[in-house]
């Protein structure tokens, strides 16, 4: 597929990904869907052309899909293969429709790559989608050897890409290997001079949500967990990743177990929202403060019942970390006052939560949006329900998308709300039923905007049956579509999408500019190659 | 297949009619436009006169994705789980346990003992066969007309009738297998070659109980490299070493018996002594041998590419009225670990089920056609039922559905199945199953026999509490068993297989549902309803279990501990096999 590069050029700016400085939550600028979409046949015509159900004025096209790069031997793509016992000549591991398992896309600051994540049970790694070429390089993966339980040259669950301030990529190891973050130092590079390495600065935890403060010296993670926590890695130095003090947040009122999961008898009715603290499980340098080491490797489990659990999460339990039910992804924003908020879902409770960032490590908690929030208000009801919350995703006026993650053999599919926060206090007024999904077996993953093209955003369609080649021969696989609300009816929000864009450009223009030269200079090394 | 697809067509019109273009708009926008949306078409009900019209060994289907026309979307809770416990009674600690540590089974769902704990889809109970009043009906039925239906086969025209469809999952390759232990030579293997192995094993308490319903039998089929030495050969040493090796595997015994084994054949000493020859016994459990010898071994999970099957049969009944297998099956299941997945694997898969409970995601499995369905957790499920003549045909999408509940996500279960865990121990476990001269033998950990156990547990002779002739014969007054007369019983044949009388009306019942193609509304042999069913579920106020009502419970079976050895009560010779635990559970908590 020929790929029509809309990104301005470089010279016009370049901003990062990162955090919205917006306050302007609008209405909906879409007319919001009624109803969940009846899933298709694997690779029916829906999947192949049209996957999401969009409100008018939303155009979709198709950027690229398993089929397409693996048909094509000058692009390359993760796919885990089968895993043997050396010796025993047989395939003895086979990841099934998991073997890519396409999930949260970061855009580089130019809109030009977009990086994805495999979240495959071993040998995931990262791929590098570039729009100009439509091409796609797998950058680096695992040895596989993760599937006979051997991490050391392995990874696995790569759910979140994020790029970072200083140009790189991280992605972190959620349900399997042993919780680490891993990131790539010259992204842009020739896949032969990628270089990585374990941020061995991070607790390990079951990670999902990666998301750096507007000041860049705050890095908020979750670990997905039935009773999971939030944390955040203060940098001690701007831009040095390696070395911080991780904090925890307690809500000051709760009174349960946080060793128990949210849900359980000692945590029911239990306070989890209103003031809290971030409580520093490491000091300033991030030697361990608690019993538990934050950043043992190890297998996401019950801390309660196994004694190898990666070792952020016991370290939480240890300073009252008060538990959600399975946090996942989360943004950063600001409220109408101007502090900064951090925006996560957590996808057992149906909920996302907003925490208002306070002065002296102190901190508010708010229910964005629970199954109470009213949905399509003032418009026409629509018959789909928040499941499973699971990704966030931000426009540039500082809107939030959430997105579900569909459960598979449903028989509607995953679907993409607009949060309406006119006054941006950090609770919804509403859920607009913005997308919804129609392939079997699968969820949408990765919705991103472009930073440079406000109008513009990706989503994945992640796991299809179709990516099972055995199940559905010449499968379209999991896929990445671009959509562009640009002939959205409301030109009005549009206007003011675009200027908070550019107001964007030029708030983070000297870090764009360091990054579009970094681009180069790694560029410019493949050229004289 | 080409038929079958025409069918579908006349009936439905041509599938994939939906445009592109439809997409780009709202689904309400397009509901005027009926050809855009085929999903809000077709129900259960086309499903039904589909069965009934149709007679293909792979039924037509409406044209749409089959999630579309499921009539129960919970079909994952079988009708059992709907029993009224009525706050004493407890059938349902033998699918329902907390995680045993070292073993990948996480669903850890003991609580369910004592609690209902239903979707709001599930609250209603979809079952209605059950509350179908079928006395006329069986009483139309003569006696000579349902052991006719019974005696004849239904079996070896299965296979050549798929590969005239062009089916491409499993088809059925044993031999005879309607012959039941004429098929099998002494030791268990298929006498036509084709590798499957029939075992021994005690039924899952009440459902697979012939005083229930039906006769079973299950076979295992390890893949090549367990059959064949390291030249490729096929060595029947070999392939009896793994087997033994994976049932040591699934056990965790740290020994196990094995008949005349020689290990010349494979190279390896696997009883320790030092020697190569002839063995029953092997102590080296720790790695396959032959092909297999570096194959992955995880503990308590087959190897991939294990297979099972299993012909789920009427219940036969001979001319002195003894209970039999017969020819006629009612279902032919068949599972094959299409994927070793990893313990990591399992654990998220095992997460993702608690997940989809705790937000209240209706169960959904990625249909494999004609492979069958996948339960996420490494193994494909497929069936073959039978259709309104009595002949086998593909299990649809929904009777499939109906598998997927207990193959994933309860907690006892060992690798997602049953049976093999319940196997008599070692070599005297291999073989055609035969419930007579079969000791009660306690579950792992316990010291009573297992059936007079769940009896009492229970409180009747099944989990509904509706088998009169269960209770006339094992209980001394409702819900008190007869504790004397079960420890002087025979055998487990005599504890659990009906009267000559019961068993025809079972099987009549039965033959009603054929007849009726409803396998989608339960198919419980039912002539009447039975009482202690609820139609519909109040989590907050139907009676709970008290804490003393609920068991741990291994689904293993310690036959070191069976009242007589597995030859009846003349032997009384030592059990074979070794637990690497032989400690009582610590988890239990008797009453």
């Amino acid at each position: 597929m020929t790929s029509r590069l809309s990104s301005p050029s470089l010279v016009a700016g370049a901003i990062l990904a990162l955090a919205s400085s917006a306050t302007a939550g609008t209405m909906p600028y879409f007319t919001p869907l009624t109803e969940s979409a009846p899933v298709t046949e694997p690779n029916s015509e829906a999947e192949l052309g049209a996957p999401w159900i969009v409100p008018a004025g939303v155009a979709q096209r198709n950027l690229t899909s398993m089929n397409e790069i693996e048909a094509d031997p000058t692009q390359s793509i993760s796919r885990a293969p089968d895993i043997s016992v050396p010796g025993s000549g047989e395939q003895d591991v086979t990841a099934g429709s998991s073997q890519s398992m396409w999930d949260m896309a970061a855009f580089d600051s130019t809109g030009r790559y977009v990086f994805i994540p495999h979240e495959s049970p071993w040998s995931a790694g990262l791929s590098r989608y570039d729009r100009e070429s439509d091409r796609s390089e797998l950058l680096w993966n695992g040895d596989g050897q993760g599937a006979l339980e051997d991490w050391s040259n392995d990874f696995a669950a790569f759910d979140p890409a994020t790029f970072t301030p200083n140009c790189t990529v991280f992605v972190a190891e959620e349900w399997s290997g042993e919780g680490r973050l891993i990131e790539t130092l010259n992204p842009f590079a020739p896949v032969d001079r990628i270089e990585t390495r374990e941020l061995e600065s991070i607790a390990n935890v079951a990670h999902e949500g990666l998301r750096f403060s507007h000041d860049r010296m705050t890095l908020y993670y979750i670990d997905e967990w039935n009773s999971g926590s939030i944390y955040k890695f203060a940098l001690k130095t701007p831009g040095d990743y390696t070395i911080g003090q991780t904090f925890v947040l307690a809500v000051d009122a709760f009174a349960g177990n946080p060793a128990d999961n949210f849900n359980e008898a000692s945590n029911a009715g239990q306070p989890r929202t209103g003031l809290a603290t971030w409580v520093p499980i490491t000091d300033a340098d991030g030697n361990k403060l608690t019993t538990a080491d934050p950043f043992l490797n190890g297998p996401t489990n019950d801390p309660r019942t196994n004694a190898d659990t990666r070792g952020g999460r016991p370290a939480a339990d240890e300073v009252n970390g008060t538990p959600y039910g399975r946090p996942e992804d989360m943004e950063v924003a600001r409220l109408a006052n101007g502090n900064e908020v951090v925006y996560f879902t957590a996808t057992s409770e149906q909920a996302v939560y907003a925490i208002e960032i306070l002065e002296d490590e102190k901190a508010m908690v708010r229910l964005f949006v629970g199954p109470q929030t009213p949905k399509n208000l003032g418009f026409e009801p629509t018959t789909g329900t928040l499941n499973s919350p699971d990704n966030l995703a931000q426009d540039a006026l500082g809107n939030l998308y959430v997105i579900e993650d569909a459960p598979n053999g449903s028989s509607t599919g995953g679907d993409i709300w607009f949060a309406r926060d006119l006054d941006s206090d950090g609770v919804a007024e509403s859920l607009d039923h913005f997308m919804t999904l129609r392939v079997a077996g699968s969820e949408g993953t990765g919705m991103i905007f472009n930073p440079l093209a406000p109008t513009e955003f990706v989503v994945h369609v992640q796991h299809p049956e179709s990516t099972d080649l055995d199940l559905v021969p010449g499968g379209f696989g999991d896929a990445l579509w671009e959509f562009d609300i640009k002939n959205a009816a409301d030109r009005r929000t549009l206007s003011k999408l675009r200027a908070a864009n550019r107001d964007l450009v030029r708030e983070n223009k000297r870090e764009m500019l360091r990054c579009a030269q970094e681009i180069r200079k790694q560029q410019r090394v493949a050229r004289k190659d | 297949m080409a038929a079958v697809a025409l069918l579908a067509t006349s009936l439905f019109g041509a599938p994939g009619a939906e445009s592109a273009e439809s997409a780009a708009s709202s689904p309400a926008a397009a509901e005027t436009t009926e050809n855009a949306r085929p999903h809000d078409r077709h129900t259960h009900e086309d499903v039904l006169t589909l069965l009934r019209s149709d007679d293909s060994v792979v039924p037509a289907r409406p044209p749409v994705h089959p999630v579309h026309t499921v009539y129960n979307r919970e079909a994952i809770v079988p009708p059992m789980c709907y029993t009224r416990t009525g706050g004493q009674h407890n059938p349902c600690y033998v699918c329902h346990q907390a995680a045993i540590p070292g073993r990948p089974n996480a669903m850890d769902d003991g609580a369910l003992q004592r609690v209902y704990s239903f979707s709001e889809v599930a609250l209603r109970n979809h079952w209605k066969n059950l509350f179908e009043d079928r006395s006329e009906r069986v009483a139309a039925l003569s006696d000579e007309a349902i052991l006719d239906w019974v005696a004849r086969e239904n079996y070896t025209g299965l296979a050549p009738r798929l590969r005239a469809a062009g089916f491409k999952g499993y088809v059925p390759d044993l031999a005879n297998l309607h012959l039941a232990a004429e098929a099998f030579d002494a030791e268990g293997f298929a006498k036509d070659g084709s590798h499957w192995v029939a075992f021994r094993y005690k039924p899952m308490p009440s459902t697979f109980w012939p005083t229930n319903g039906a006769t079973d039998d299950v076979m295992i089929r390890l893949a090549e490299p367990f059959r064949t030495d390291r030249e490729g050969r096929y060595s029947r040493d070999v392939y009896k070493a793994n087997l033994a090796l994976v049932e040591a595997n699934i056990k965790g015994l740290r020994e196990i018996a094995v008949a005349g084994v020689d290990e010349r054949a494979i190279g390896v000493d696997l009883d320790g002594d030092g020697m190569l020859g002839r063995i029953d016994r092997i102590s080296q459990t720790t790695a396959y041998v032959g092909a297999a010898a570096r194959h992955l071994r995880l503990a308590h999970l087959y190897p991939i590419d294990t297979e099972f099957l299993h012909s789920v049969r009427y219940v036969g009944v001979d001319e002195q009225g003894g209970i039999y297998n017969p020819p006629r099956m009612k279902e032919l299941r068949y599972m094959r670990k299409r994927w070793t997945v990893t313990v990591p694997q399992l654990f998220e898969a095992y997460e993702g089920e608690k997940q989809a409970k705790i937000v209240g995601d209706l169960p959904g499995y990625v249909d494999r056609g004609d492979y069958g369905f996948d339960n996420g957790m490494g193994w494909v499920v497929a069936g073959f039922i039978e259709n309104r003549k009595g002949q086998l045909r593909f299990a649809n999408h929904e009777e499939t559905l109906f598998c997927m509940g207990c193959h994933t996500s309860i907690g006892s279960t060992i690798d997602n199945t049953f049976s093999f865990a319940r196997k008599i121990d070692g070599a005297a476990g291999w073989g055609y199953i035969d419930l007579r001269g079969m000791p009660d033998a306690p579950s792992m950990g316990e010291t009573r026999g297992e059936i007079a156990t769940y009896l009492e547990r229970a409180g009747g002779g099944g989990e509904f509490r509706s088998n009169p002739e269960m209770e006339a014969r094992w209980f001394l007054r409702p819900g008190v068993v007869d504790a004397e007369k079960i420890a002087a019983a025979k055998d487990v044949y005599a504890l659990i297989t009906p009267s000559r009388e019961r068993a025809l009306e079972l099987n009549k019942a039965y033959r009603l549902i054929v007849e009726d193609q409803d396998f989608l509304f339960g198919r419980d042999p039912t002539t009447t309803p039975p009482i202690n069913v609820y139609a519909i579920v109040d989590n907050a106020e139907a009676p709970t279990l008290p804490p003393d009502r609920a068991y741990a419970w291994d689904i293993r079976l310690d036959w070191s501990r069976a009242p007589f050895g597995i030859d009846g009560p003349e032997d009384r010779t030592a059990r074979s096999s070794q637990p690497e635990s032989s400690q009582p559970n610590p988890r239990r908590r008797d009453r």
